[in-house]
């Protein structure tokens, strides 16, 4: 496979160097295979003395990120976040020294949560899973009303992110940073994204119950599990500070429907009111849907961003190309029945 | 010549799926070739559809950009907006010979931010201008020609990207 430059030999070299306690044999690595933003790398070692140790190395693909913030950004976010409660795999460190650079990219280090992403039975339809369902919805919620009450100001987070003036702003706020990192790196007009725009800002709520951390992507694949709890919430490359009602938006399936001969035993509303109960917030269901069609936008934003690599021919890695087509046509749909543009 | 481009690109597209994807294990590779048979498929549509498809949305769009121009040609507090389309509304010379997808892009391109900008303006120029006549009949003329345009750019999207994309 070409452009292995995080290698065996490689790692074994800098983590002996790095970790200074002793030569490190490299036992297993193994490269994530879905993701498309950034490449992650599961590395497992031997250490002097019997010792193991797991870690994980980020960086970004051969000619940048999809997403438009950057490595540093995700790691600055990881680094803040060991001053919360939030439960995350710590950041150990951030290499940008040229002589270890691999592949000539920067990375960072972070360690190895034991657990696993899915969880067995979960989209599983049948009745015997829907208690595990429940469960592992309420879990999730508990865990995203830990975020969305942290104090962020004092972890610093105000230092890397855009600040919403106040909770009626934070949708305006949004708006402003993507269409900003947007027009920072555009190649081709979007009308649509242009006439959704003007929709977007006539409707933006002003229910924050306040501003919060976001995650960003959340939900089932983003998370690490064991036990039925989670341990490490991951992925935070599109974290920012906002309206909570931004992450139900985000929310990858961790918000089922489970009902049974007629009687709703979980959903959207007792979702909500559970989250309420833990976090003291309350969030406007009318939010989420409006969050959702926001969401196109940043869609819009990294799928358009996809492009730039293969147009300056810094990579040309195939998922690039379908990100930066198919993906931001069904985006730039989205936004496009939001904004009334099926309906002329 | 036959096969022609987009059929040799089909025959690819099959054999690749066929042939190759089933014998590729390592998880990242599969992944990747999912994709990629995901796009030559993609690459087979555009062949054969992109040059008319372009063609129609740059006649599409000068005629949007036509009914912006009369609209704020003719209405008090629309300079911005003006601005922004009259420079494009000039038709390109044509002298009959061939023109490339490149060049059919950049036409396209050029109109396309012209409309971008001119719906920015219009939006800018709405508590001033939203009330005059025909200033709803002009914002449902860029609607429409935004719902045609996405029509035409789905007829090369939809058939294309099926199954599992990684």
């Amino acid at each position: 496979m070409p452009d292995l430059s995080i290698d065996r030999p490689f790692l074994e070299r800098y983590l002996t160097e790095r970790l200074d306690a002793g030569p490190v044999t490299v036992d297993e690595l193994r490269k994530y295979p879905r993701g498309v933003s950034r490449e992650t790398w599961f590395v497992t070692c031997s250490l002097p003395g019997g010792r193991v140790r797991s870690l994980v190395v980020r960086r970004d693909l051969a000619g940048g990120s999809v997403c438009p913030a950057t490595l540093r950004f995700e790691y600055e976010v990881y680094r803040r976040l060991e001053a919360t409660a939030v439960p995350i795999a710590p950041a150990l460190w951030y290499e940008d020294d040229p002589d270890w650079l691999a592949g000539g990219r920067e990375f960072y280090v972070r360690d190895h949560v034991e657990g696993s992403w899915e969880v067995p039975g979960f989209t599983d339809p049948a009745p015997e899973f829907d208690d595990l369902r429940i469960e592992i919805s309420r879990e999730h919620l508990r865990k995203m009303a830990l975020i969305h009450t942290c104090d962020w100001a004092a972890a610093g987070f105000a230092e890397i992110m855009d600040v919403p003036p106040d909770p009626t702003a934070c949708a305006a706020t949004a708006i402003d940073r993507l269409l900003g990192q947007l027009e920072a790196f555009q190649i081709e007009p979007f009308p649509v994204v242009a006439e959704a725009a003007g929709w977007l800002r006539e409707h933006a709520p002003k229910t924050a119950p306040r501003v919060s951390l976001l995650k960003g992507t959340n939900g089932l694949g983003e998370e690490v599990l064991r036990d039925g709890k989670i341990v490490a919430m991951s992925d935070w490359e599109l974290s920012s500070l906002g309206d909570p009602a931004s992450d139900f938006a985000h929310m990858q399936d961790f918000m089922p429907t489970v009902a049974r001969r007629g009687e709703v035993r979980w959903s959207v509303a007792q979702g909500l009111e559970y989250y309420e109960e833990v976090s003291g917030l309350h969030v406007d269901a009318a939010a989420v849907d409006y969050y959702r069609i926001l969401g196109a936008l940043e869609m819009v934003v990294f799928a358009h961003n996809a492009a730039l690599p293969l147009v300056q021919g810094t990579d040309h890695l195939a998922r690039l190309a379908w990100v930066s087509t198919e993906v931001l046509y069904w985006a730039k749909n989205l936004l496009a029945g939001a904004a009334g543009v099926f309906a002329a | 010549m036959r096969p022609s481009a987009e059929e040799i690109v089909r025959s690819i597209a099959a054999t690749f799926d066929e042939y190759l994807l089933p014998e590729i294990d390592e998880p990242f590779a599969h992944s990747l070739a999912l994709t990629v048979s995901n796009l030559l498929r993609h690459v087979a549509l555009r062949l054969e559809q992109e040059g008319p498809m372009l063609v129609a949305e740059i006649a599409d769009l000068r005629a949007v950009l036509a009914e912006i121009q009369a609209f704020a040609g003719a209405s008090p507090g629309c300079d911005a907006v003006l601005a922004r389309v009259a420079p494009a509304c000039g038709a390109r010379p044509r002298d009959g010979s061939y023109v490339g997808i490149s060049e059919l892009h950049d036409e396209a391109a050029e109109l396309g931010w012209a409309l971008q900008h001119a719906i920015h303006a219009l939006d800018g120029a709405a508590p001033t201008v939203a009330t005059l006549d025909g200033y709803a009949e002009v914002r449902q003329s860029i609607r429409r020609h935004l719902r045609r345009s996405l029509e035409r750019e789905g007829a090369l999207i939809v058939p294309a990207f099926t199954g599992e994309r990684r």
